[in-house]
Protein backbone atom coordinates (compact mmCIF):
# COMPACT_ATOMS: atom_id res chain seq x y z
CA UNK A 1 0.00 0.00 0.00
CA UNK A 2 1.53 3.53 -0.82
CA UNK A 3 0.48 6.72 -0.27
CA UNK A 4 -0.42 9.10 -2.78
CA UNK A 5 -1.10 12.71 -3.44
CA UNK A 6 -3.23 14.46 -5.78
CA UNK A 7 -1.44 17.55 -7.70
CA UNK A 8 -2.50 19.64 -10.83
CA UNK A 9 0.26 19.98 -13.51
CA UNK A 10 -1.24 22.46 -16.01
CA UNK A 11 -5.28 21.74 -14.85
CA UNK A 12 -4.63 17.69 -15.20
CA UNK A 13 -4.95 15.90 -12.18
CA UNK A 14 -2.65 13.12 -11.31
CA UNK A 15 -2.58 10.91 -8.35
CA UNK A 16 0.98 10.62 -7.20
CA UNK A 17 3.20 8.66 -4.68
CA UNK A 18 4.22 10.78 -2.28
CA UNK A 19 7.93 9.91 -2.67
CA UNK A 20 7.53 10.80 -6.57
CA UNK A 21 5.75 13.92 -5.92
CA UNK A 22 8.69 15.31 -3.47
CA UNK A 23 11.36 14.66 -6.56
CA UNK A 24 9.09 15.92 -8.83
CA UNK A 25 9.02 19.13 -6.93
CA UNK A 26 12.54 19.36 -6.30
CA UNK A 27 13.29 18.62 -9.77
CA UNK A 28 10.64 21.40 -11.18
CA UNK A 29 12.22 23.84 -8.46
CA UNK A 30 15.94 23.52 -9.27
CA UNK A 31 14.96 24.22 -13.01
CA UNK A 32 13.21 27.26 -11.65
CA UNK A 33 16.67 27.99 -9.74
CA UNK A 34 18.26 27.87 -13.33
CA UNK A 35 16.60 30.52 -14.95
CA UNK A 36 17.63 34.44 -14.10
CA UNK A 37 14.84 36.42 -15.49
CA UNK A 38 11.82 36.34 -13.68
CA UNK A 39 9.31 36.89 -16.43
CA UNK A 40 11.12 34.24 -18.86
CA UNK A 41 11.33 31.94 -15.89
CA UNK A 42 7.58 32.05 -15.42
CA UNK A 43 6.69 31.23 -18.58
CA UNK A 44 9.27 28.60 -19.56
CA UNK A 45 8.55 26.63 -16.47
CA UNK A 46 4.88 26.71 -17.63
CA UNK A 47 5.89 24.98 -20.70
CA UNK A 48 7.77 22.52 -19.11
CA UNK A 49 5.04 21.45 -16.70
CA UNK A 50 2.36 21.34 -19.45
CA UNK A 51 4.99 19.04 -21.29
CA UNK A 52 5.48 17.07 -18.34
CA UNK A 53 1.99 16.43 -17.93
CA UNK A 54 1.75 15.43 -21.22
CA UNK A 55 4.17 12.92 -21.00
CA UNK A 56 1.92 11.95 -17.32
CA UNK A 57 -0.97 11.24 -19.56
CA UNK A 58 0.86 9.04 -21.85
CA UNK A 59 1.72 6.98 -18.75
CA UNK A 60 -1.56 6.58 -17.10
CA UNK A 61 -4.32 3.82 -18.60
CA UNK A 62 -6.47 2.33 -16.78
CA UNK A 63 -4.93 -0.30 -15.22
CA UNK A 64 -2.36 2.31 -13.88
CA UNK A 65 -3.65 5.49 -12.49
CA UNK A 66 -1.16 6.35 -10.57
CA UNK A 67 2.26 7.98 -11.25
CA UNK A 68 5.13 6.61 -9.67
CA UNK A 69 8.74 7.02 -8.93
CA UNK A 70 9.66 5.21 -12.00
CA UNK A 71 7.39 7.33 -14.67
CA UNK A 72 9.10 10.70 -12.45
CA UNK A 73 12.78 9.04 -13.04
CA UNK A 74 11.55 8.60 -16.80
CA UNK A 75 10.27 12.27 -17.58
CA UNK A 76 12.99 13.82 -15.30
CA UNK A 77 15.19 11.62 -18.13
CA UNK A 78 13.38 12.66 -20.81
CA UNK A 79 13.37 16.61 -19.24
CA UNK A 80 16.88 16.52 -18.35
CA UNK A 81 18.84 17.68 -15.58
CA UNK A 82 18.85 21.66 -15.74
CA UNK A 83 23.15 21.50 -15.64
CA UNK A 84 22.51 20.05 -19.24
CA UNK A 85 20.43 22.96 -20.40
CA UNK A 86 23.29 24.97 -19.13
CA UNK A 87 25.74 23.64 -21.51
CA UNK A 88 23.81 23.96 -24.10
CA UNK A 89 22.24 27.50 -23.35
CA UNK A 90 22.49 29.28 -20.08
CA UNK A 91 26.17 29.82 -19.41
CA UNK A 92 26.48 33.03 -21.68
CA UNK A 93 23.62 34.53 -20.32
CA UNK A 94 24.81 33.77 -17.00
CA UNK A 95 28.14 35.57 -17.62
CA UNK A 96 26.17 38.36 -19.54
CA UNK A 97 24.29 39.18 -16.08
CA UNK A 98 27.38 39.07 -14.31
CA UNK A 99 29.18 41.69 -16.27
CA UNK A 100 26.03 44.23 -16.68
CA UNK A 101 26.18 43.58 -12.32
CA UNK A 102 29.90 45.29 -12.95
CA UNK A 103 29.33 47.79 -15.13
CA UNK A 104 26.67 49.04 -13.10
CA UNK A 105 28.08 49.19 -9.77
CA UNK A 106 31.67 51.04 -11.76
CA UNK A 107 29.63 53.38 -13.63
CA UNK A 108 29.17 55.88 -11.17
CA UNK A 109 26.77 58.25 -11.20
CA UNK A 110 25.96 61.66 -9.84
CA UNK A 111 21.90 62.21 -8.97
CA UNK A 112 20.59 64.56 -6.58
CA UNK A 113 18.67 62.46 -4.10
CA UNK A 114 15.33 63.44 -4.25
CA UNK A 115 14.34 61.26 -0.60
CA UNK A 116 16.69 62.91 1.32
CA UNK A 117 16.79 66.44 0.73
CA UNK A 118 16.76 70.01 3.18
CA UNK A 119 16.91 72.21 -0.32
CA UNK A 120 17.40 70.08 -3.27
CA UNK A 121 18.64 67.14 -2.20
CA UNK A 122 22.26 68.42 -3.79
CA UNK A 123 24.39 67.67 -0.83
CA UNK A 124 23.18 64.35 -0.44
CA UNK A 125 23.74 63.38 -3.48
CA UNK A 126 27.16 64.48 -3.03
CA UNK A 127 27.44 62.88 -0.22
CA UNK A 128 26.53 59.45 -2.10
CA UNK A 129 28.64 60.02 -4.88
CA UNK A 130 32.08 60.33 -2.78
CA UNK A 131 30.85 58.09 0.09
CA UNK A 132 31.24 61.12 2.78
CA UNK A 133 28.39 61.85 5.35
CA UNK A 134 26.52 64.36 4.46
CA UNK A 135 26.95 66.61 6.83
CA UNK A 136 30.40 67.33 5.52
CA UNK A 137 29.18 68.45 2.06
CA UNK A 138 26.79 70.81 3.61
CA UNK A 139 29.50 71.99 6.12
CA UNK A 140 31.53 72.77 2.94
CA UNK A 141 29.23 74.50 0.85
CA UNK A 142 27.97 77.04 3.61
CA UNK A 143 32.05 77.61 4.41
CA UNK A 144 32.22 78.28 0.89
CA UNK A 145 29.59 80.82 0.81
CA UNK A 146 30.69 82.33 3.68
CA UNK A 147 33.83 82.92 2.37
CA UNK A 148 32.34 84.39 -0.99
CA UNK A 149 30.34 86.91 1.40
CA UNK A 150 33.18 88.05 3.31
CA UNK A 151 35.42 88.35 0.43
CA UNK A 152 32.68 91.19 -0.91
CA UNK A 153 31.66 93.15 2.55
CA UNK A 154 34.38 95.88 3.29
CA UNK A 155 35.02 97.64 6.65
CA UNK A 156 34.45 100.96 8.01
CA UNK A 157 38.14 101.67 6.78
CA UNK A 158 37.09 100.31 3.13
CA UNK A 159 39.43 97.40 2.71
CA UNK A 160 38.36 94.17 2.67
CA UNK A 161 37.88 91.41 5.66
CA UNK A 162 39.20 89.22 4.03
CA UNK A 163 41.64 89.05 0.96
CA UNK A 164 41.81 85.62 0.04
CA UNK B 1 40.38 26.35 -23.49
CA UNK B 2 37.65 23.24 -22.97
CA UNK B 3 36.09 21.73 -26.16
CA UNK B 4 32.48 21.06 -24.02
CA UNK B 5 32.46 24.76 -24.20
CA UNK B 6 33.17 25.12 -27.77
CA UNK B 7 31.34 22.80 -29.35
CA UNK B 8 28.16 23.72 -26.86
CA UNK B 9 28.41 27.65 -28.29
CA UNK B 10 28.89 26.07 -32.07
CA UNK B 11 25.55 24.18 -31.23
CA UNK B 12 23.97 26.54 -29.72
CA UNK B 13 23.54 29.18 -33.11
CA UNK B 14 23.19 25.44 -35.51
CA UNK B 15 20.16 24.88 -32.86
CA UNK B 16 18.37 28.12 -33.35
CA UNK B 17 18.50 28.13 -36.64
CA UNK B 18 17.64 24.52 -37.38
CA UNK B 19 14.15 25.74 -34.98
CA UNK B 20 13.17 28.25 -37.15
CA UNK B 21 14.09 25.78 -40.40
CA UNK B 22 11.79 23.96 -39.53
CA UNK B 23 9.31 25.99 -38.29
CA UNK B 24 9.85 27.29 -42.00
CA UNK B 25 8.06 24.77 -43.58
CA UNK B 26 4.49 25.50 -41.49
CA UNK B 27 3.54 25.76 -37.12
CA UNK B 28 4.66 22.99 -35.08
CA UNK B 29 4.01 22.09 -31.07
CA UNK B 30 6.86 21.82 -29.24
CA UNK B 31 7.14 17.80 -29.19
CA UNK B 32 7.49 17.74 -32.81
CA UNK B 33 10.01 20.07 -32.79
CA UNK B 34 12.14 17.73 -30.56
CA UNK B 35 11.41 14.45 -32.91
CA UNK B 36 13.24 16.33 -35.31
CA UNK B 37 16.09 18.12 -32.96
CA UNK B 38 16.50 14.52 -31.61
CA UNK B 39 16.74 12.53 -34.80
CA UNK B 40 19.42 15.15 -36.14
CA UNK B 41 21.28 14.50 -32.70
CA UNK B 42 21.26 18.65 -31.90
CA UNK B 43 19.72 18.12 -28.52
CA UNK B 44 20.07 15.50 -25.72
CA UNK B 45 17.26 16.32 -23.38
CA UNK B 46 13.39 18.02 -24.57
CA UNK B 47 14.32 20.44 -21.19
CA UNK B 48 16.69 22.38 -23.81
CA UNK B 49 14.19 23.81 -26.43
CA UNK B 50 11.45 25.65 -23.70
CA UNK B 51 14.08 28.46 -22.99
CA UNK B 52 15.26 28.51 -26.43
CA UNK B 53 12.00 28.85 -27.56
CA UNK B 54 10.47 31.73 -25.22
CA UNK B 55 13.75 33.77 -26.18
CA UNK B 56 12.68 33.53 -29.72
CA UNK B 57 9.39 33.88 -29.37
CA UNK B 58 10.12 37.01 -26.53
CA UNK B 59 12.42 38.49 -29.79
CA UNK B 60 9.39 38.36 -31.95
CA UNK B 61 10.48 35.72 -34.11
CA UNK B 62 7.82 33.20 -33.50
CA UNK B 63 4.28 33.47 -32.74
CA UNK B 64 2.46 30.87 -31.03
CA UNK B 65 -1.96 29.77 -30.58
CA UNK B 66 -3.19 27.56 -28.03
CA UNK B 67 -4.88 24.26 -29.39
CA UNK B 68 -6.43 21.69 -27.37
CA UNK B 69 -4.89 18.09 -26.86
CA UNK B 70 -6.76 15.15 -26.49
CA UNK B 71 -3.55 13.30 -24.69
CA UNK B 72 -3.02 16.44 -22.66
CA UNK B 73 -2.59 19.97 -21.87
CA UNK B 74 -3.26 22.29 -24.30
CA UNK B 75 -0.54 22.75 -26.96
CA UNK B 76 1.08 25.68 -27.97
CA UNK B 77 1.37 25.62 -31.85
CA UNK B 78 4.71 27.90 -33.09
CA UNK B 79 5.23 29.61 -36.09
CA UNK B 80 7.79 32.05 -37.75
CA UNK B 81 6.55 36.17 -37.97
CA UNK B 82 7.59 38.03 -40.90
CA UNK B 83 10.70 38.64 -38.54
CA UNK B 84 11.74 35.24 -38.00
CA UNK B 85 11.36 34.69 -41.58
CA UNK B 86 13.71 37.53 -42.57
CA UNK B 87 16.23 36.25 -39.51
CA UNK B 88 16.06 32.63 -41.27
CA UNK B 89 16.78 34.05 -44.83
CA UNK B 90 19.73 35.90 -43.11
CA UNK B 91 20.71 32.95 -41.47
CA UNK B 92 20.71 30.66 -44.52
CA UNK B 93 22.93 33.02 -46.43
CA UNK B 94 25.66 32.86 -43.01
CA UNK B 95 25.32 29.33 -43.21
CA UNK B 96 26.31 28.77 -46.75
CA UNK B 97 29.12 30.91 -46.38
CA UNK B 98 30.04 29.32 -43.34
CA UNK B 99 29.89 26.24 -44.97
CA UNK B 100 31.87 27.05 -48.00
CA UNK B 101 34.53 28.64 -46.05
CA UNK B 102 34.77 25.68 -43.48
CA UNK B 103 34.91 23.93 -47.03
CA UNK B 104 38.12 25.91 -48.48
CA UNK B 105 40.21 26.20 -45.51
CA UNK B 106 39.62 22.05 -44.62
CA UNK B 107 41.00 21.40 -48.63
CA UNK B 108 44.08 23.96 -48.04
CA UNK B 109 45.35 21.95 -45.07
Amino acid sequence: MNQTVTVNISGIVFHIEVDAYENLKKYLNKIRGYFKNAQESEEIMTDIEARIAELFSEKITSDNQVVNSKDVDEVITVMGKPEQYVDEDEEPAAEKTYTNQRTYSSAKKLFRDPDDRMIGGVASGIAAYFGVNKIWVRFVYLLGNWLIIMRYIRNKDGNRIFSG
Amino acid sequence: MKIENTKAQMRKGVLEYCILSILKSGEAYPSEIIEKLKAGKLIVVEGTLYPLLTRLKNARLLSYRWEESKSGPPRKYYQLTEIGDEFLKELETTWDDLVKAVKLTRKSN
